[in-house]
């Protein structure tokens, strides 16, 4: 596995080398961060001039504060031009020291900066007697504020300020302090709605980031989880935090995900998806290499099977990996039903899973090329019912797919009060006029129904939607070869799925290549006592998770020998 | 690479459409042949083909279809001469728009004529291409097999479907096409197919009466492959017993008592046969054993008394020995038939003597002497044990 990340990782740098001689300077020096095991510090670099281009690489330019307040105000100022919701506020102490306060309005919490910095610093005064430096006596004597930092670079400043901070400044010190006061609305824990389930926790993720780490804090107490910040995109400077177990985790695999995630060069993360498309394996793959999920237990078991996690503030869709493909038909109450029930409906999944892959294009097949494969009756009931049906079989059912796939797509994104409607009028359309007017059959109808529930069992959206994609093709297969197309375009996945590597863990693990102990979790869910040991495809470090005879079974009966 | 690699599935994908789709046929361009007849007049072959008309079978798809009682039946058949089968069906495509496909063929009934004439020519077509299937059920029509193919048959949706349901419940392991040619081609045994006739149906004055059909014995083929006679009602039965072919069975003797008769069917019957050779003499036990219960008691006679139950057996065993004996005595004495596959039996028992008599096996068929060993049991005699009905002082013990 070593090798194959080295070589991906070589294959980045080589294509750095391709880009404009412009570009490239900027580009070799996050090479060099990423080199680095180190998350990047903001003052690495030794530029003096302050430059825009150098703003816009997200490199940090080291301009110093001034140690008079006033030339940091106006400094600031300028920094702010035309910004309406930063705010100034100075303040002078008991003794006259003058202080600024610099905060974007909205983004912190104004009770909280009033309480523990406004209020304690203006009751207070400040002697210069006892500290030869003054900042780090209004930190440790003044402030009540629970998290406070300094700094004495400029831009560092800013950047805290715009990630929700308060910059406190003071009259003849060359060092800030940065206090974290930051609030703002954010929606609260809420029900995650694109993953329900009937039994399980009932939190998702929220848009914070620290809210959705605490989350699986408070499932995860462990000090081994490691939580490694980066900040991505130059314009959006979005907070993002690798998670992983330590002695769980496989650290190459982790050491790749940062080497990946530190490479990024793009102006805004505006959501997971943007890091899951820059850092795939094989990005021109219809199948998700990562998944997202919307619930913190999900992260959590994802972790305790030394899986990643990537959180990104704004969105509460985290991703985790490196992924199999068996994965995306799990869902999270396998593990919270009784097994033997779940062992059901996985196999129901997995046998829709197939129905929403190849039923439309087996019916296309069968009723052009392979009549003979039909038992009689059924075949005589099919050919009444198309019998006045003017378009072949291959037209028909393409219509139907992508009148049903239209339909899906309005009614994702209109309000619920319309949606009705046009599930209304999808339903009458499609189900009924088309039939009526005698434009398709009513075969194709339920075939398309029952594919369309099919791929709904799917449990997560990202792998139903490529099965649904992929269902074209194939019907075009079966439009053009037959049962013999079928069987091409299903060698052709098949190998895909085979060669495709989530971090550089084989797609199909646990099958191929064939794992014994991968298969307590893949067809068959065991009991979870019998589930001894981690999957090895993940991470080999540290496998047992339980202890040997974990079955439960009634104490054994004392039979009472001598009392008689 | 990469680039060649692009460059090559583009030209292969583009390979594609030039292809097309040579073989492709809408389920709308074809005419299903469920059930064929094949019958001899003089020097031609005559092919019957019967062809459902999903347009007329009333879906529930066909918004204002006819349904079924629109007066047109919902089948076509059409049956036209030629040299041979083949070419009479080619003959019968020029008038016909659909393509004929026989890959749903269930059932192939040869005429009686034909038949007698042998049945070894027409199996070559039944085989030949892949598009037939070696499942379809065989049959002989007493007649011609066309009348059989057009009667009404009101109980199914149309003829064919109704031959296939008798022909399936006519033997234990109903004679499809490939189990006949495997009697062919083996020597000792000859086949044996159902044969079925068209009836009418007596509904009474008010409504007219509809064609139906029946199964009405089974037909013996000779070592040569042609039709040797049809054995009827309890001979068939008789037949299929010393087979281990017969499925429902069922015995009808008169009561002890003399005022009633009663029947019983038999649950399960299993028919073994051992030959037993003494020089040139070939003796055939057939040993039955069956259980049966009775279904119906006319008589007043209780079954439930003491010993009368066996005497009920002993009855009927007598009856099955009588009729297994005639059978089999009139296929190998009379029509020189071995359809029980004694000669089989020989073989695997005494290989020896079989290759002394192999040549003149049918002198030796027609001399067989037919040992029939019944071991029947009834098992209970329903829900009543007296007669249900019958008071008691007019009970026989």
């Amino acid at each position: 596995m070593g090798k194959r990340l080295r070589v991906l990782r070589n294959k980045r740098k080589k294509n750095t080398k391709d880009l404009t001689p412009q570009e490239q300077p900027a580009l070799e020096d996050a090479d060099d961060t990423s080199d680095d095991a180190n998350p990047p510090s903001h003052n690495r670099s030794d530029q003096r001039h302050v430059t825009k281009s150098g703003a816009q690489t997200g490199r940090m330019p080291n301009e110093r504060l001034h140690s008079s307040l006033d030339e940091n105000r106006e400094r600031l100022e300028d920094l702010f031009t035309l910004t309406s919701d930063v705010v100034f506020r100075e303040l002078t102490d008991g003794r006259g020291t003058r202080l600024l306060l610099v905060y974007l309005d909205g983004l912190i919490n104004t009770q909280e900066l009033e309480l523990h910095a406004i209020q304690p610093l203006l009751r207070n005064t400040l002697s210069e007697r006892r500290y030869d430096d003054l900042t780090q006596m209004v930190a440790e004597q003044s402030l009540t504020a629970a998290q406070v930092t300094k700094t004495t670079n400029l831009y560092e400043a800013v950047d805290t300020i715009l990630h929700g901070n308060a910059l406190l400044v003071i009259d003849g010190q060359d060092e800030a302090l940065l206090l974290s006061v930051s609030g703002g609305t954010r929606r609260s824990v809420q029900e995650p709605p694109t993953e329900a389930s009937i039994r399980g926790p009932r939190e998702g993720f929220t848009e914070n980031l620290r809210v959705n780490t605490a989350l699986v804090r408070f499932k995860l107490k462990s000090h081994l989880l490691r939580t490694v910040p980066l900040t991505l995109g130059t314009k959006t400077r979005t907070s993002v935090v690798v998670m992983y177990l330590e002695e769980t985790a496989d650290p190459q695999v982790i050491e790749e995900v940062l080497v990946r995630l530190r490479s990024i060069e793009i102006d805004g993360i505006l959501e997971s998806a943007y890091i899951e498309e820059l850092i795939e394996d094989e990005p021109i793959s219809p199948f998700p290499q990562l998944q997202n999920t919307e619930r913190p237990d999900t992260v959590a078991a994802q972790l305790l099977e030394g899986r990643f996690a990537i959180f990104v503030d704004g969105t509460p869709f985290v991703l985790c990996g490196p992924v199999t493909f068996w994965q995306f038909l799990q869902a999270s109450e396998d593990y919270y039903e009784r097994y033997v029930i779940v062992n059901l409906i996985r196999w129901l999944r997995y046998t829709f899973l197939l129905i929403a892959l190849y039923m439309p294009a087996l019916y296309i097949a069968v009723t052009t090329y392979h009549q003979d494969m039909l038992p009689t009756n059924l075949l005589l009931s099919v050919a009444a019912a198309r019998e006045s049906i003017p378009f072949p079989a291959l037209i028909e059912a393409m219509l139907m797919e992508i009148s049903f796939e239209a339909l899906r797509e309005a009614g994702v994104r209109l309000p619920k009060y319309i949606g009705q409607a046009v599930s209304i009028l999808g339903a009458l359309v499609i189900g009924q006029a088309a039939v009526q007017a005698g434009i398709v059959s009513a075969p194709v109808v339920i075939i398309v129904s029952l594919t369309g529930i099919a791929s709904f069992t799917i449990p997560r959206y990202s792998a139903a939607i490529s099965i649904r994609m992929l269902r074209f093709p194939m019907m075009l297969l079966a439009g053009t070869f037959g049962l013999f197309g079928l069987v091409i375009g299903t060698i052709w996945l098949v190998t895909h799925l085979c060669r495709l590597r989530s971090f550089g863990v084989p797609y199909l693990s646990g099958v191929a290549p064939f794992e014994k102990t991968s298969q307590q979790d893949l067809f068959a869910r065991l009991p979870l006592w019998k589930m001894i040991f981690r999957p090895r495809p993940i991470s080999h470090f540290n496998r047992k998770r339980m202890g040997e005879d974990q079955m439960p079974a009634p104490p054994p009966v004392n039979e009472p020998k001598e009392a008689r | 690479m990469r680039k060649w690699m692009v460059l090559l599935l583009t030209l292969g994908l583009t390979a594609l459409p030039l292809t097309g789709c040579w073989d492709r046929r809408e389920i709308n361009d074809i005419a299903f042949v469920v059930a064929t007849a094949f019958d001899k007049q003089e020097d031609q072959y005559i092919a019957s083909v019967q062809v459902p008309l999903p347009g007329q079978m009333g879906s529930v798809g066909n918004a204002g279809g006819g349904g079924g009682t629109s007066g047109e039946k919902p089948w076509f058949i059409d049956s036209t001469a030629g040299k041979n089968i083949r070419d009479a069906n080619i003959k019968q495509q020029k008038s016909l728009s659909r393509a004929l496909y026989f890959a749903h063929r269930r059932v192939l009934v040869l005429g009686e004529d034909l038949s007698k004439e042998g049945i070894a020519p027409v199996m070559d077509v039944v085989s030949r291409v892949p598009q037939n299937r070696l499942t379809s059920f065989l049959l002989i029509a007493e007649g011609l097999g066309r009348d059989v193919l057009s009667a009404d048959a009101p109980t199914e949706q149309f003829p064919g479907e109704m031959l296939r349901e008798l022909a399936q419940n006519s033997m234990k392991r109903p004679q499809m096409i490939k189990h006949v040619v495997e009697a062919m081609l083996s020597d000792g045994i000859d086949p044996v197919v159902p044969v079925v006739h068209v009836t009418k149906t007596h509904p009474g004055q008010a409504t007219p009466s509809r064609t139906n059909l029946q199964m009405s014995g089974v037909a013996v083929f000779n070592g040569e492959n042609r039709l040797a006679g049809i054995l009827y009602q309890d001979k068939a039965q008789g037949l299929l017993m010393a087979m281990d072919q017969s499925r429902n069975t069922q015995v009808t003797v008169l009561a002890p008592s003399k005022d009633g008769y009663i029947t019983v069917v038999f649950q399960e019957n299993r028919a073994t046969i051992i030959p037993e050779i003494k020089g040139d003499q070939v003796t055939m036990h057939i040993r039955i054993r069956g259980k049966g219960s009775v279904v119906e008691n006319e008589s007043t006679y209780d079954l439930g008394y003491n010993g009368n139950l066996i005497k009920i057996e002993r009855l009927v065993q007598e009856k099955i020995q009588s009729e297994i004996k005639e059978a089999v005595e009139e296929a190998a004495h009379r029509l020189h038939a071995d359809p029980m596959g004694l000669g089989l039996r020989v073989y695997r028992s005494y290989t020896e003597d079989w290759y002394r008599m192999k040549k003149d096996w049918p002198r030796y068929l027609a001399n067989v002497k037919v040992v029939v060993e019944p071991n029947i049991h009834i098992e209970h005699t329903g829900f009543t044990t007296l007669p249900f009905g019958r008071k008691d002082g007019e009970i026989t013990r």
